[in-house]
């Protein structure tokens, strides 16, 4: 039977969306769970900074939320793992807490997605304004992503935004993931702290046989800011193409203009 | 529900670390091969540019060697040629010296 776990990490940031202020994660949270088709268990990975009245509310939500305390210095991979490493589900729903839930059959249709030769499924991820922020990986020049900045709506040549197909990779901001495959490649790399986390997750699942997919079908909201910058270290470049520079120049998913 | 249900967090942390290092290990040895292949495929090119080089070389080395040997040897008529003509050029330059010929 399915048990979706979703990992979220958080440290109870807040910010202003749709002409409002919220606690990211409490929405995000409260989002999923209003949406959920399927059995889920939510795992908030805690970040020291977060408030004790966002844990509080995090709790009252339901006993599907558990929260798991990070004290160490910041490491997405290993607050990722660290979540993965107390899941109960036979999938993985990496969620990032500046999100929210679109289309209500979302999990169910990336489950759908998610067959037995798919090692991870991504989503339609649109900003605040409702343009185009993820609609898969694309390794083309350098990673970025497909469609990035287009409207939302945007069907993409030959309907590329709009349908299901291959990608080279997906965002972990919104990624399915079955735990047997986390499990058999090692989860997310802790030499890749901040960047290239999700490129290098998806490359070691590529290596390992298994394909990984876009849903456009499964669409939410990922309120980062569209001028973030990434703050890339010159150690995370080197890490990734020493492990993966000839792969990298092998993206055969993605076309060259979208 | 999960395959790895009967380890702790801790043992699935490490057991994590473990395998994403064995798999970083063979994923930076397929890049070295790769790396190898191109290089041993760049020195492979560069060999077959050379023997090509050396074929020509010899080519015109022969050509060369063929040329020399039959070169037209000089006889009394067209030594007398190249005579009148250095002859004609001379008396040419000296006549316009002095201003005789325009």
């Amino acid at each position: 039977m399915t048990l979706v776990s979703v990992v979220v990490p958080s440290i109870g940031s807040r910010g202003h969306v749709h002409g409002s202020d919220r606690t990211f994660v409490v929405e995000s949270v409260r989002s999923v769970l209003a949406s959920a088709d399927l059995d889920i268990e939510v795992l908030i990975v805690a970040g020291a900074e977060m408030p004790a009245a966002v844990v509080g509310e995090l709790r009252s939500l339901g006993d599907v939320v558990r929260i798991v305390d990070y004290r160490d210095s910041f490491n997405f991979s290993a607050v990722v793992n660290l979540g993965a490493a107390h899941a109960r589900g036979t999938h993985l729903l990496l969620l990032n807490d500046d999100t929210e839930v679109i289309t209500k059959d979302w999990l169910a249709r990336m489950v759908a997605a998610c067959g037995p030769d798919v090692g991870a499924v991504g989503a339609r991820l649109l900003f605040e304004d409702g343009t185009l922020q993820h609609a898969g990986h694309t390794y083309r020049s350098a990673a970025g992503h497909v469609g990035f900045g287009m409207p939302g709506n945007s069907v993409g040549r030959n309907g590329i935004l709009t349908r299901r197909r291959e990608v080279i990779g997906v965002t972990a901001a919104c990624m399915l993931t079955p735990f047997a495959v986390f499990d058999a490649v090692g989860g997310f790399a802790t030499g890749l702290p901040g960047n290239y986390n999700d490129v290098d997750y998806c490359l070691k699942v590529r290596m390992a046989g298994w394909s990984i997919l876009y849903e456009p079908d499964a669409a939410l909201y990922h309120f980062e800011s569209k001028s973030r910058t990434p703050g890339i270290k010159p150690e995370e470049i080197d890490f990734v193409h020493r492990r993966w520079f000839t792969r990298l120049a092998e993206d055969p998913f993605s076309p060259a203009t979208v | 529900m999960s395959d790895a249900d009967d380890d702790s967090p801790a043992e699935r942390l490490a057991r994590w670390t473990a395998t994403d290092a064995a798999i970083g290990v063979a994923a930076e040895a397929e890049q070295l091969r790769a790396t190898l292949a191109e290089r041993e495929a760049e020195v492979a090119d560069l060999r077959a540019r050379l023997a090509n080089l050396a074929t020509r070389v010899g080519q015109l080395e022969a050509d060369n060697l063929a040329l020399r040997r039959s070169r037209v040897p000089m006889t009394m008529g067209s030594l007398a040629y190249r005579g009148y003509r250095r002859t004609r050029a001379f008396g040419g330059r000296v006549l316009r010296r002095f201003g005789l010929r325009g």
